[in-house]
């Protein structure tokens, strides 16, 4: 088994729906953000338009990050999610400087939304759970799947751009459009064997 | 509708019209009349592809192409069967909003769109536009001509006009603008000069809540002479907004994570998905706090408080059970009770939802029983089809209103306050036609149009997007947000770049902010993202940052479209290097 994602540029408006989710389901404090879309200009007017790119955590099978953390914390699951043990990282950042795809943040301390009045109740609720001196990231909402629920970012696409499943089961939608070969990993060429795919904008 | 076979006029619904005149000229009884489509014609006849390109710089060969694509998509005469019922299909739709709409000659674009839309046969069926409300609304009247149901419900009079009160009662002038969706530029100043706009009173009590003109409207100063003006001002709020400056009272209000809500599910047409528009049931929003975290109540509960207070109970429970559809179920609101806002609730759903009350409501989420309407009963056509409602091509209940108003006036010996009548007029002609308005005379220096737009996640100030702490967090990732977007091309030859510090005027108002250049934008265009920038010094920090599009606007008399009540919202602009 091996969980994997394919997000649909084509569908995909930009509007961080997906960042939001994210950031409501897993709590990440100020700043940091393990789901995010990028955006770039393409093109000179009149022929231009604004480039959507979501990133998140894109559990590589031969994941860099693993390689080059010295204590094991960094680690690949049966279902293929590769996952962080907070209690063994001891902080070195070596896998933030190793990921092709800046998908990890070391949490270094919970900065409050509003910084005159210190962290709100709900801020201190939802944002406590993170521990400050660990490299944090997206684990596609590993806890919703173990309730049968998908990741929060797909669950929240307005534009129903992300689809979730097992990149194995022949069966299975992520299967079924990489094997059309119009999901691409990004940045093949490194190596890593992403678990992300996407599908290409083309502008009509 | 002109016979051709039978070489005479023929009502609409004559069973033996045979084939019918588009174009030509033809007399009925010593009136020499044309048929619309004809009239149509010649009232487009001067504004060619070419004539447009000089305005736009839409190249004319582009708008040609649109048009041809626009008919060839209608697929005019082709069919589609939804739940057993034979629809038009006209998968086609010119649809206009803000950036179309928002100008002081905005609602003739509406119109132009509507005569596009009608000339296809795009109107009410799968596909193309459809009335904003489910239902049987497009009934005729006796001519057969579509006569709007919409009366008492939201934004009916765009379709039913306002009726003529003397003096006037209200701040907004209603009657001078009798299709206005609203008009508050026009009562902050009425509020302050109550004598010029012909009112006989002044308000003393000002209640505020869930708005903030400061922010969302045009004009400030005259926004704070009115505030100033009243005697007491009281706001529900939940934060201390540039509103509760000018407040004599606050009452804090619950966070949105804390009230009680409630709403039926109306059917509601501009929805993403066919589901809203089905749907007939029931949603709530329920504090997820067991307490508040602080000593502020509900709105409703407030409002509760304040009818017991005035002695308005009698009044208000009638209207709040009619307003719920309470009345005769035995669930109606008693005079001789005092209710908290969660015991109307309660009421409520005991009276549409049988035993299902609070609790269920708090155990359950939803309620399950809701009705899907058949898909076909969401479409307007279903309910009058072929040719039992006739849709007028031009809106000829407009020029009813203009000289409706304008004989008022003459009887009142008062003119729409502020304006030109001739130039008011303009705006009710029954076609769509072209004249320089007023707001876009200003001098030859102010080169530069200013646009503003939503983006995808901020509604310009809709919703409190821009005091929202997690939003705002994220205005980095975003390139367009907090800047002034200026075409590259442009600013090269301004010789402006990126990061200069700019001031951009219009006639008007003035903002200081940053350039970044953009390959998206118009050559003759400055760009604002959203709409940020309060005011207020105890609104949390980010709350200030970022740029206030509104200063740069005007709703001044006689510079706002007079039948929408809209302001246009893309002045002519300037831009200086600090």
């Amino acid at each position: 088994m091996r969980y994997g994602m394919v997000i649909d540029l084509n569908r995909c408006v930009g509007c961080d729906t997906c960042a939001m989710a994210c950031k409501q389901h897993n709590g990440t404090p100020k700043g940091v953000y393990w789901s995010k879309v990028l955006r770039r200009e393409k093109g000179k007017y009149p022929n231009s338009h604004m480039h959507y790119q979501p990133m998140l955590c894109m559990h590589c099978s031969e994941a860099e990050c693993e390689r080059v953390c010295p204590t094991g914390a960094s680690y690949k699951r049966e279902d293929g999610i590769v996952a962080i043990d907070p209690d063994k990282c001891i902080g070195c950042e070596f896998c933030v400087m190793a990921c092709p795809y800046g998908a990890r943040t070391k949490l270094v301390g919970i900065q409050p939304y509003y910084p005159e009045r210190g962290l709100t109740p709900y801020e201190k609720v939802i944002c406590g759970q993170h521990q400050t001196g660990v490299v944090g990231k997206c684990d596609f909402c590993a806890s919703r799947l173990e309730e049968d629920k998908k990741p929060a970012c797909v669950q929240a696409c307005v534009a129903i751009a992300r689809h979730f499943g097992d990149l194995d089961d022949p069966e299975s939608e992520v299967f079924k459009l990489v094997e059309t070969g119009k999901a691409k990993p990004l940045l093949p060429d490194v190596g890593t064997d992403p678990s992300v795919f996407y599908i290409e904008y083309h502008r009509r | 509708m002109w016979s051709l076979t039978k070489n005479e006029a023929v009502t609409f619904d004559d069973p033996d019209y045979g084939d019918l005149a588009l174009e030509g000229e033809y007399e009925v009884e010593g009136v020499k009349l044309k048929p619309v489509f004809q009239v149509i014609k010649d009232n487009v006849k001067p504004y060619t592809p070419e004539w447009a390109e000089e305005i736009t710089t839409v190249p004319a060969a582009t708008t040609r192409r649109l048009a041809a694509e626009f008919v060839e998509a209608a697929q005019i005469g082709s069919t589609i069967d939804i739940d057993g019922f034979t629809f038009p299909y006209r998968p086609v739709n010119f649809f206009v909003q803000r950036g179309a709409i928002n100008h002081t000659s905005g609602t003739y674009s509406m119109l132009a769109a509507n005569i596009i839309n009608g000339l296809v046969g795009a109107a009410d069926g799968p596909g193309n536009s459809i009335c904003q409300t489910v239902g049987p609304m497009l009934e005729p009247n006796e001519d057969g001509v579509v006569h709007c149901q919409l009366k008492n419900t939201p934004r009916a009079e765009e379709y039913i006009p306002n009726e003529w009160t003397w003096p006037p009662d209200c701040l907004d002038m209603g009657q001078f603008y009798p299709h206005r969706h609203c008009t508050p530029q026009v009562a902050w100043r009425a509020i302050v000069d109550p004598e010029k706009y012909h009112l006989e009173y002044g308000p003393k009590v000002m209640m505020c809540q869930g708005g903030n003109p400061f922010f969302n409207n045009v004009a400030y100063d005259e926004i704070e002479g009115a505030f100033k003006k009243i005697p007491f001002v009281f706001s529900v709020a939940y934060s201390f907004d540039e509103v509760t400056q000018y407040c004599d009272m606050l009452l804090p209000e619950h966070s949105s994570m804390e009230r009680l809500g409630f709403d039926k599910l109306h059917k509601v047409t501009r929805a993403t998905d066919d589901f809203r528009r089905r749907v007939q049931g029931f949603n709530c929003r329920q504090s997820v706090l067991e307490q508040p975290l602080y000593n502020t109540r509900d709105l409703q509960d407030i409002t509760m408080e304040l009818i017991n207070r005035l002695g308005l109970k009698e009044k208000a429970y009638k209207q709040i059970s009619g307003m719920l559809k309470m009345m005769g179920t035995g669930w109606e609101l008693d005079p001789a009770e005092d209710y908290t806002w969660g015991d109307v609730f309660d009421r409520y759903l005991k009276a549409h939802h049988g035993e299902k009350d609070r609790k269920y409501f708090l155990e359950h989420g939803v309620c399950q029983d809701w009705y899907l309407l058949p898909l076909k009963e969401t479409y307007g056509y279903y309910y009058f089809p072929d040719t039992k409602t006739r849709h007028p091509m031009y809106d000829n209940h407009l020029r009813s209103s203009g000289e409706r108003v304008t004989k008022l006036c003459a009887e009142h010996e008062c003119q729409v306050p502020g304006w030109d009548m001739d130039e008011w007029r303009k705006h009710f002609e029954p076609l769509p036609h072209w004249f320089i308005t007023n707001d876009l005379k200003a001098p030859e220096e102010y080169d530069l149009f200013a646009v503003n737009w939503k983006t995808a996640s901020r509604a310009f100030g809709t919703g409190g997007v821009d005091d929202n702490a997690l939003l705002r967090d994220m205005d980095p990732w975003d390139p367009e947000l907090n800047f002034m977007m200026l075409n590259s091309g442009t600013a090269e030859k301004k010789g402006l770049k990126d990061g200069d510090e700019v001031i951009c005027e219009s006639p008007d108002g003035s903002l200081g902010g940053v350039i970044k250049t953009t390959e998206l934008l118009h050559p003759d265009c400055v760009g604002f993202a959203a709409n940020f920038g309060h005011r207020a010094p105890f609104m949390t920090p980010f709350s200030r940052k970022g740029l206030n599009y509104n200063v740069l606007l005007t709703g001044a008399d006689g510079c706002f479209d007079p039948v929408s009540g809209g302001v246009n919202a893309t002045p002519q602009v300037k831009l200086t290097k600090k």
